[in-house]
């Protein structure tokens, strides 16, 4: 619960900024002078009130021995509606303000102001309700209401520059349009408050778009009742874009249609969920069960939406430094069988390129903006010359085009240790994440596989030494399968799949020296590429120790 | 005072270094070391005598080795001891 002091302070703030709308929109319709006087104080004591809940917040968070998730988000949730609040104040000193430009006050009258101020006025007073009750509806109304003052802002935006294009009054109309630009922000603050409402009762920050995405797709899989009754939680951040999240029924509840029970829910751009889902059909026809099922699509403009099946079990990340030895090998054992199988199956023998090199060219900024120093100079050291960065790329980018892999497979594409679960209970691997998948050169999932063991940043020797022994696996296996296809470059494509792993994995590395060591590595291995360009390629050596930790 | 810098960093293999080595033991030779990054050059002119150290270091499974050269450009004075002799006539 939220301290009696908070609650009460909040809902003074609440008054208050009431008060000062109704006072602004009396000033706007009589221009009553003491009436803006008394604005002015008002905006003051908001002021003040904001201080003090600000204040009352951190040292609520601060101080407590114990304090539940639910009431951190509630007190979260609070700070931003008081922010929020003495935003909309402000707006109305600001809006306010503007009157003294007008020259004939009746212009103003000719728009429609009042109903931004009724749509206003009606939210905010359930505000501290809502915040009390969780009642998800008027959260939501709350948050849509800043559409319907959009809307009625884009009318009366029409209208003036209607009115504007007939060239009379246009200084006068130019400070109503400032008016309305006012209330409009009025509106951003209200929706602001929604979202922090939103916040408090589902223990998430969602937006309302992603919301009405994550309410129309549970809708498409058979869920029939309030989505208070769902539990959301974020699992993932959103280093691809994409916001993702694990979606369940409060205890199993009846609602639910059973295949949604536990679902994940992943909204973001259009183009790589579509990407996405295109990728879990083709996955279910080469390989069913591998990858999670795929509920229910839904896509807007910008935006689209999916529902996969939450796959239990635990990642490889968690068995690699969590599990037991046995556990290890067997699972160890049952990847390779995996991916060789997925290799086998899906193998076609048309030559492929990697590009390699143009992936860390694409993802240089990304690494320069976390490492800026993480890009070689051209040097001399007596007469030996040290290639720059960007020469050593291009050399080795010529290099590679004319390289390809002799077959290609259906690559995972994003082959991390992440993305690959284990479920002991049935004793199989699936895979997820696959909006990257791809007929590719098999070696970049090795080398990702291989990049995403090293970059943890577990320095205990026993630990290492397990990462060490499941990249050696990984490398060994895929090794042999090049033999066995006759595919006489693989050293070479692996060191510029590494090369470009290592580079690119820095830029998730925020230890200076752990991914320097990585940065390090990878132009060692561009170096080596580069060295051999006058030996057949057949008979390029990868340095094994460069896997290792 | 100016000072000048040049940092170089990288892994290498055993063959690279060794390279890297004869280059410099090349330039100890002929007289002067040069240091070039992004174009901008630093010559070191080899002296008579140079300070030569050798520090090594075994820990935890960690080696450093560090060879470090270092010596003076700027020459003590030595005066000719008659001219510089005051002398005081009447």
């Amino acid at each position: 619960m939220l301290t009696a002091a908070l609650k009460e302070n909040l809902s003074f703030m609440v008054v208050e900024v009431a008060r000062q709308l109704d006072d602004t929109l009396d000033f706007l319709q009589n221009g009553d002078a003491a009436a803006f006087q008394q604005i002015n104080s008002r905006d003051d004591y908001i002021d003040n009130l904001k201080t003090v809940i600000e204040n009352r917040c951190f040292t609520t968070l601060g101080e407590a021995k114990t304090i539940s998730q639910r009431e951190r988000d509630r007190i979260q949730a609070t700070h931003t509606i008081c922010v929020n609040l003495e935003r909309i104040g402000d707006f109305c000193v600001s809006a306010a303000d503007q009157l003294h430009y007008l020259n004939k006050h009746a212009i103003l009258q000719h728009f429609d102001y009042q109903q931004i101020f009724d749509i206003l006025a009606e939210h905010l007073q359930v505000v501290i309700p809502v915040l009390e009750k969780g009642d998800m509806g008027q959260a939501l109304a709350i948050c849509r209401a800043e559409n319907q003052i959009d809307v009625i802002y884009k009318e009366n935006f029409d209208k003036i520059m209607e009115e504007l294009r007939r060239g009379k009054e246009i200084e006068n109309l130019i400070t109503v349009l400032f008016i309305f630009r006012y209330l409009e922000r009025m509106g951003d603050s209200l929706l602001n408050i929604g979202e922090a409402l939103l916040l408090s009762i589902l223990g998430e920050k969602i937006k309302i778009e992603q919301f009405q995405a994550l309410e129309e797709t549970l809708s498409k899989s058979g869920l029939r009742t309030s989505l208070a009754e769902v539990e959301f939680s974020s699992i993932l951040g959103s280093r691809s874009g994409c916001r993702i999240s694990k979606v369940q029924g409060n205890g199993g509840l009846p609602f639910l249609a059973p295949q949604t029970q536990s679902s994940i829910f992943k909204e973001g751009n259009r183009e790589k969920i579509l990407t996405e889902k295109k990728n879990l059909e083709r996955w279910n026809e080469i390989f069913p069960d591998l990858t999670p099922r795929l509920f229910s699509y839904q896509e807007s403009e910008e935006t689209a939406s999916l529902l996969v099946e939450f796959l239990p079990g635990r990642t490889l990340e968690a068995i690699i430094l969590k599990g037991d030895p046995d556990e290890l090998h067997t699972v160890c054992m049952l990847l390779h069988a995996t991916v060789l199988e997925i290799w086998t199956r899906t193998k076609k023998t048309t030559p492929i390129k990697a590009n390699f090199i143009p992936q860390i060219m694409a993802r240089m900024h990304s690494v320069l903006s976390v490492h800026p120093d993480f890009h070689r100079a051209s040097q001399d050291i007596g007469s030996s010359e040290v290639m720059a960065t960007d020469e050593l790329l291009a050399k080795c980018r010529k290099i590679e085009e004319e390289l390809a892999a002799p077959f290609s497979v259906f690559i995972h594409g994003d082959f991390n240790v992440n993305n690959i679960i284990y479920n002991a209970e049935r004793e199989r691997i699936q895979f997820i994440d696959l909006y990257r998948s791809r007929e590719a050169d098999y070696i970049q999932d090795v080398s990702v596989f291989i990049a995403s063991n090293f970059r943890q940043p577990v320095f205990q020797e026993h630990l290492r030494e397990r990462l060490n022994w499941f990249t050696k696996g990984m490398y060994q296996m895929a090794k042999n399968f090049a033999v066995e296809q006759g595919d006489e470059t693989f050293e070479l494509r692996m060191a510029l799949a590494l090369a470009r792993s290592f580079y690119t994995s820095t830029r998730f590395e925020l230890n200076n020296d752990f991914a320097n060591e990585m940065f390090l590595r990878s132009h060692f291995l561009l170096e080596k590429v580069l060295a051999h360009q006058d030996k057949p390629w057949q008979t390029f050596s990868l340095p094994s120790g460069i896997m290792y930790y | 005072m100016s000072t000048k810098k040049f940092d170089y960093e990288s892994l290498q293999d055993a063959d690279s270094i060794k390279t890297y080595l004869v280059s410099l033991t090349d330039s100890i030779e002929k007289g002067r070391i040069i240091l070039k990054s992004n174009g901008e050059k630093m010559v070191m002119r080899v002296d008579d005598l140079m300070k030569f150290s050798v520090q090594a270091k075994k820990k935890d499974g960690i080696n450093k080795l560090s060879i470090k050269l270092s010596w003076s450009e700027i020459k003590p004075v030595i005066k000719d001891q008659r001219s510089s002799t005051m002398s005081i006539e009447s």
